[in-house]
């Protein structure tokens, strides 16, 4: 029987699809270099659109970085429920946490092109 | 899944003590089968380089030495347990059970609110599939009787011949809905009958006329003599023999009331209350609801609640025209059981601390350490009789609103919130594989609902010195943030008492009336109305006060007047929160308080400080400037010795700046005093600083710190009649800027030539007069009067 979770779930659909259509026209290659120079921010307004959009993404299996000692390292990890301190941990750490920041923001763009490139291949 | 390495947790049965008094610690070691314990002074917390770097001393002691480690469990889970000496309880004769039923996770997922953050993923288990209404369920030994919900499903269980039996009903509970559960036994027919009937409320999720719900009934045959269990009585939860205790098993989520244990004799006809346990009525004169449960049968089987269920509840009847539990009990006759609320892990004494007399005033932990393990359980220890010029009031009260914070691990939001990805540390790992030690005031129960306790007795890993925030680079935040003012007063050669918000609020004005000076935290978000009060008569009595903080006294707490290490933080229905407690229970059962931002309740920290919070961002930090009145000769003393004639505090080790984290403005609208002297503000703040939702009345675009003026923090002297004074900072990132360069900076000459100048007696005043500095237009001083509460 249809619930009211799922008439939720299909109006947030066509939303996603609105959102979707902005972010993309967003994320252009000048927003993707000013983040990448300052992922700390501040952020022009386009710039801040997509760095929201892209944190608030949902969670689970979502990037954070994770202090290792007193000045760093730095490493990346994805929150995964069940693992041991629910992390799973990259291989590999940086220098500072603003470099963590750009590569978890630049993992998360290639995640986001994929989705879009596998979809519009699908559509095709 | 559950991940074990070596480690030690521990608590004290409190957070503070007197010189003579003692304190009990609980020890519970992982994975190692010894322990060394020392006495430490702790100095300094911070580890990293942009600081003094982490500094204790060492001390003897009595408790100093080797101890055997031992593992205990920490079993959290709320419920009611009624010692029933004469098994009036027992599941013999004919017997009805009733109940009024509220579940708020009948199904395997939360259907409630996300909260502020958007929390959509869970880091803690829960009860599982089993969850207990009432009974007397032992569930090691499968014995007993139980009503229960069973995958949502209300239901009958008992022991029989060796064997559990049940009755179930067909449909599952709905979510946030009142139902009255019925269980009635006739053994001379040998039959059990249970039914289900939606009732009609005010507090159900939806109307009844939309809701389709309908009475459900079942019977089944059952034998004389079963459903026998030495198990104690609970409502709530199930027991399980463990460690020498019943811990709690198969704990409820939601709200129960209207109890009622009946029974039916050969002499009379009708079934007569046994038990009748009335939620919401008190035994005391102030009409509080505390730990104690009341049965209003003659034979007062009265109850004691375990783990702090949340009290002052609507119940079924709640007719939605009076929000006091103490003006219509009638109304309030449910209890709000969790089934990850823990309020005292109830672990053995590992070995206990008297005080020495000679011991001084300060910030001591119990260092335990095992192969390579190390662990502080932090404590603070107020003066004997000879007391120093100076106190620092630290904030136990937000330490526990902040304790175990697991909000990173859940919100889809926390990213956003601080502007940032957020930044984790070891011990946030460590925490994740022990949610048995309970979550922050700033999170949701596994039911959705908000958690309104914080409790001493349970491990806080967030307490260890050399914690770190995850939303604030760097973020030396709570204990960690105030090690930082303990070591830069030892730099300035100032000794201190230390008090907490516990014995402020215990004691009042006299804990303040022998200090020249009273320092705040850097973070002082959370007070209790006499916490307000003490801080006002001492500054209208000629104290002064330094805050040195931002987000200050900022919302409502209450301590339990009979369990002081249990601390109540409802959340009301306007301002910053993380989530909001429903409608009719946002007054707090500890205290009668109404929940919610002091500024909305008549004492906006305006009034008491001349600034009060306006924003939060935790992207960057900035500078001041200072402004017209930081020249004026009247607060020279002020700037001895900083040549800077515009900017300065560019530094710090929380986000690069003194001004930063939360910050707070002048206010005269909301009671900052005209006449007090707006020293400096804050440089330009990005829009991950966003006005406090306090300030926006109706949602207005443009809400960040590039577009808005209040988004400031603001540095405010203000002298008042009768020689007191306040100087406040405004900002939770200036403290972490005291000890930039070696202390060598202007922050911290700034904060030291106020805290010299406060500790001379002469009133602010009376050195303009006598210096005819009386001239400059406007007074300097305040009337004490007008800036009291």
């Amino acid at each position: 029987m249809r619930t009211g979770s799922d008439r939720l779930a299909e109006i947030q659909g066509i939303f996603d699809a609105r959102f979707n259509a902005r972010l993309r026209s967003s994320l252009t290659s000048a927003v993707i270099e000013a983040v990448s120079e300052r992922p700390l921010g501040p952020h022009d307004d386009q710039s801040a659109r997509v760095v929201r959009a892209l944190g608030n993404a949902p969670i689970a299996g979502k990037y954070v970085v994770l202090s290792l000692g007193a000045d760093g390292p730095w490493a990346i990890a994805r929150i995964v429920i069940g693992a041991e301190g629910n992390v799973v941990i990259s291989e590999g750490a940086h220098t500072s946490y603003e470099e963590a920041m750009r590569q978890i923001f630049l993992k998360r763009v290639d995640a986001l092109v994929s989705e879009w490139t596998n979809r519009d291949s699908e559509e095709q | 899944m559950r991940h074990v390495s070596p480690h030690i947790f521990g608590y004290t049965d409190r957070f503070s003590g007197r010189p003579g008094e003692t304190l009990t610690f609980h020890i519970s070691c992982e994975g190692m089968q010894q322990y060394e314990a020392s006495l430490v002074k702790l100095r300094h917390g911070f580890t990293g380089s942009a600081g003094p770097g982490f500094v204790e001393t060492e001390i003897a002691s009595d408790f100093d030495g080797k101890y055997e480690g031992a593992w205990h469990e920490c079993r959290p889970g709320s419920y009611v347990q009624v010692d029933d000496p004469d098994q009036k309880l027992a599941a013999s004769g004919d017997l009805r059970l009733r109940a009024a039923v509220f579940a708020t996770i009948a199904g395997d997922a939360r259907t409630t609110g996300l909260g502020a953050y958007h929390v959509t993923q869970n880091s803690t288990s829960g009860s599982g599939s089993l969850q207990t209404i009432l009974g007397k369920w032992d569930d090691g030994a499968e014995a007993g009787y139980a009503l229960a919900l069973e995958d949502g499903v209300p239901t009958f269980l008992w022991n029989e011949d060796g064997r559990v039996k049940r009755l179930r009903l067909g449909k599952q509970l709905a979510d946030n809905q009142w139902y009255d559960l019925e269980v009635e036994f006739r053994r001379d027919a040998g039959i059990v009958r249970l039914s289900s009937t939606p009732l009609s409320s005010l507090m159900n999720r939806q109307a009844a006329h939309a809701s389709g719900l309908t009475t459900d009934w079942a019977e089944g045959r059952i034998q004389e003599g079963s459903g026998k269990s030495s198990a104690p009585f609970r409502i709530g939860a199930a027991a399980m023999r463990e460690d020498g205790r019943w811990i709690p098993v198969h704990v409820f989520n939601g709200k129960i009331g209207n109890v009622h244990f009946e029974r039916r004799t050969e002499s009379v006809a009708a079934f007569e209350d046994v038990a009748a346990w009335h939620f919401g009525r008190s035994a005391r004169d102030d009409q509080l609801l505390l730990d104690e449960v009341v049965d209003e049968s003659p034979n007062a089987l009265h109850g004691t609640c375990f783990n702090a269920p949340t009290r002052a509840v609507t119940g079924v009847s709640y007719a939605g025209l009076v929000d006091d539990f103490r003006l219509v009990p009638d109304q309030y006759d449910a209890i709000h059981f969790h089934d990850d609320d823990i309020a005292d892990a109830q672990w053995p004494i590992s070995f206990t601390f008297e005080i020495p007399g000679d011991l001084s005033s300060g910030v001591y932990a119990a260092r335990l350490r095992a192969e390579g393990v190390e662990q502080h359980i932090p404590f603070f220890v107020l003066p004997g009789a000879k007391r120093n010029a100076v106190a620092v009031l630290f904030a136990t009260a937000t330490y526990l609103a902040y304790g175990n914070d697991r909000i990173a691990f859940e919100a889809d939001g926390a990213e956003v919130i601080v502007g940032h990805t957020p930044i984790i540390d070891l011990n946030d790992l460590t925490l994740q594989d022990h949610p048995e030690f309970g979550r922050s005031c700033y999170e949701l129960h596994n039911d959705g609902s908000g958690v309104v306790y914080g409790s001493v007795r349970r491990p806080i890993l967030t307490l260890q010195p050399k914690h770190r925030a995850w939303f604030q680079s760097e973020g030396v935040w709570g204990l960690p943030a105030d090690l930082c003012i303990a070591h830069w007063l030892e730099t300035e050669g100032v000794n201190f008492d230390v008090i907490t918000d516990q014995d402020l609020d215990r004691e009042g004005v006299a804990l303040l009336e022998d200090y020249v000076v009273v320092i705040s935290s850097a973070h002082p978000e959370y007070v209790t109305r006499n916490e307000i009060e003490a801080i006002s008569r001492y500054t209208a009595e000629g104290g002064r006060f330094m805050y040195l903080g931002g987000n200050g006294f900022f919302a409502t707490i209450s301590f339990d007047p009979e369990q002081p290490h249990l601390m109540e933080l409802r959340r009301s229905d306007g301002g910053t929160r993380p989530h909001q407690s429903p409608f009719g229970d946002q007054r707090h059962a500890t205290s009668g308080e109404r929940a919610g931002l002091w500024r909305n309740k008549g004492l906006p920290p305006q009034r008491l400080l001349g600034v009060g919070f306006v924003a939060q961002g935790f992207d960057h930090g900035t500078h001041y400037l200072r402004l017209q009145d930081s020249f004026d000769p009247r607060v020279g003393f002020a700037f001895e010795g900083i040549e800077a004639r515009d900017t300065f505090g560019d530094f710090g080790i929380m986000g690069g700046g003194a001004a930063g984290a939360e910050i707070d403005c002048f206010q005269p609208v909301l009671g900052s005093a005209s006449a007090a002297l707006v020293l400096a503000t804050s440089g330009p703040l990005s829009d991950a600083y966003l006005l406090a939702s306090e300030e926006v009345f109706e949602m207005l675009p443009g809400l960040g710190g590039t577009e808005q003026v209040s988004v400031r923090s603001d540095i405010v002297l203000t002298a008042l009649d009768g020689g007191g004074a306040v100087f406040s900072v405004g900002s939770i990132a200036y403290t972490a800027a005291l000890s930039h360069d070696g202390y060598d900076n202007d922050i911290a000459r700034l904060t030291g030539n106020v805290l010299r100048r406060f500790l001379d007696p002469v009133p602010l005043l009376g050195v303009l007069t006598s210096t005819g500095v009386d001239s400059i237009e406007g007074s300097f001083a305040v009337d004490a009067e007008a800036s009291s509460v």
